[in-house]
Order: C-alpha cells, then sequence, then structure tokens
C-alpha cells in the first residue's frame, strides 16, 4: 500500500504494508499517511475528447487484458 | 558475516539478517566469480542484524506517474520515467535500519478545468538505504518524463528501456553487465490513440493491458480514461561476500 512519509518538510511516497508502519516509522521518524490504494479506479471528469475513437480503444484494451489474465498468448 | 569461502556453503551460513516487510530472503549469487548471499526487498520495512556487516546495496525508485495533455478535442498521453537506479559499496549493517521502497508515482488527480490543458503525474518515491538514494523516476505531462529510462510520446516506439534513452545506467543489479539479463520494456506506443509508453524498470515484470513500461520501477502511462498510468513500485538489492 501507499503511504506518503514526512520527515523535516520532505515528502516521499513509499511502498509499505499496513503491519510494518508503526516499526517504520519508530525507525525513521517519519509521520506516515496512507493515500489512495493505487488500485482504485480512478473515475475523472474529462475534457471533450474523440469519444468514439476513445471507446474503440478502451474496448481493445479491455480485450487484452482479459487475453492477458485468462493467460492467452 | 563469518564466511567460509565458496566450498561448502550451507543454509545455515545465511547472514543473520532478518525482514519485516515483502523480501525474497537469503539466496546465493555470484558476481564476477565471487559468491556472496543477496536478497531482494520489495516493501519498506525494518531490517533486524545480528552483530555487524559489510554489505553493497543497488536499488531503484518508484516510476513517475503518466500524465496527459489536452488540445483541440483530445488528449495526448505521455510515458513517465523509470526510476533512477543506484548503488552504494561496503556499508555497515547493524541493529535495526530501516529500508523504503518508493511507490509509483500516480497520475493528475486534481480537478479539470475548461481552461486547464496539462494534466501531470507525479514523481515516484525515493528507495533509500543506509547512504543509498535511488530517485523516482519524473512524471510525465505535456512531454515525456525522464528517469532511469525515459518515457516516450504518442509518436515514438516505446519506453526506454535498460537505461537507454534515459540515464545511461544498464538496468541491472549493481549495474552488473553480466547479469543484464532480465530488462523491463518500455511502454508500447500506439500513435493511432496518442498513448505514449512508460520507461522500462528493472526485471520483465509486467503489468497486463497497460501501456505502463515493465518492472519494479517501471514509468507509468495513461491510456484512456478510467485507465491509470501509476508507476510501479521500486526495489532494493543486498548483496553480502560469503
Amino acid at each position: 500500500m501507499t503511504y506518503k512519509a514526512a520527515k523535516n518538510g520532505i515528502d516521499n511516497i513509499i511502498e509499505i504494508d499496513p503491519a510494518n508502519v508503526a516499526r517504520y516509522a519508530a525507525l525513521t521518524g517519519a509521520t506516515l499517511t496512507p493515500l489512495e490504494s493505487d488500485t482504485t479506479p480512478v473515475v475523472e471528469t474529462v475534457p471533450m475528447t474523440d469519444y468514439v475513437d476513445m471507446a474503440d480503444a478502451y474496448a481493445t484494451a479491455e480485450a487484452a487484458l482479459l487475453q492477458a489474465q485468462l493467460g492467452i498468448e | 558475516m563469518g564466511g567460509g569461502g565458496s566450498a561448502g556453503i550451507k543454509n545455515s551460513d545465511k547472514p543473520s539478517i532478518t525482514f519485516d516487510g515483502k523480501w525474497s530472503g537469503w539466496y546465493a549469487e555470484i558476481y564476477d566469480d565471487t559468491p556472496y548471499w543477496e536478497c531482494m526487498i520489495t516493501s519498506s520495512g525494518g531490517l533486524s542484524v545480528i552483530g555487524t556487516i559489510i554489505a553493497d546495496a543497488w536499488g531503484i525508485g518508484g516510476g513517475g506517474g503518466g500524465g496527459y495533455y489536452y488540445s483541440s478535442g483530445t488528449n495526448y498521453y505521455y510515458g513517465a520515467g523509470s526510476g533512477f537506479t543506484a548503488m552504494a559499496a561496503n556499508l555497515t549493517l547493524t541493529g535495526s535500519m530501516a529500508v523504503t521502497i518508493g511507490a509509483g508515482g500516480t497520475p493528475y488527480t486534481g480537478s479539470v478545468s475548461q481552461s486547464m490543458d496539462v494534466f501531470p503525474g507525479t514523481t515516484g518515491g525515493a528507495t533509500t538505504f543506509s547512504s543509498l538514494a535511488a530517485n523516482g523516476g519524473n512524471g510525465s505531462g505535456q512531454s515525456a518524463g525522464t528517469g532511469g529510462s525515459n518515457g516516450a510520446t504518442y509518436y515514438q516506439v516505446s519506453g526506454g528501456s535498460n537505461g537507454t534513452p534515459g540515464a545511461g545506467k544498464i538496468m541491472s543489479k549493481f549495474w552488473d553487465a553480466a547479469h543484464n539479463t532480465d530488462i523491463g520494456a518500455g511502454g508500447v506506443c500506439n500513435s493511432s490513440y496518442y498513448i505514449g509508453g512508460g520507461g522500462g524498470g528493472f526485471t520483465s515484470l509486467k503489468i497486463p493491458g497497460t501501456q505502463n513500461g515493465e518492472g519494479y520501477g517501471g514509468g507509468g502511462c495513461k491510456m484512456y480514461e478510467g485507465y491509470l498510468g501509476t508507476g510501479t513500485s521500486g526495489c532494493l538489492v543486498i548483496r553480502i561476500k560469503m
């Protein structure tokens, strides 16, 4: 999971399991704040764009993703 | 580490070091005919060292987040750079020591307005350990992000890999040429849909269905709305002479 680690006015984004946060914070003296999960889909308000091309490309990408998940070469 | 040379190596000779995050545990590896104990760490945490041990470390920061820019009804997606690599030799390990694994940068998450046309991704996190610091790759926006391997614009073939184009350092642990065999490819660009590719990181760890660069520290590249262009987190490799 992604956390922001802040220390002495400097921020870093780090990858860490929640179970390790307390010890890591004790070792470094940093303050850790969880960030949004990087696996949560983000829905954005988008500017005007070519939605026809976008939808077509989206479907192609979805198919490729499913194929990869099924292990199809 | 009380090594006794390469003859008669036993599991019980492994370094007296444990880690509380995600890691490989200790395995044998050879560099320039010299045997080492080695481990790979992929999440932040704390090392616990019994005694005092001399070690080398190599790491890669998190990949940058993919960004894009909007012009005349079309979004143009650019790849972010992979994390930068760094190495530190002859580190003294003792007691409890923190390991920081840089997370991947994220795509633009702020609000969107009509007057705004550049939506930059963020820089990846730094991977640090003792005196080692491997910075994260730079996010993209109206141009591709730079990093260990650079990201690419939509009209290129793919993001950089193995440090070219990029910072010029090969993507192998300890920059060892003999181990330069498992390289993250750059994300493949798609000029038809104005999609670039992220820079390739360390190893061929793949993220299916994305234009991100492969591997730990791979750069992100956003592709269409709803698809994240988050960079991949970095990693750290520690080796200790047997």
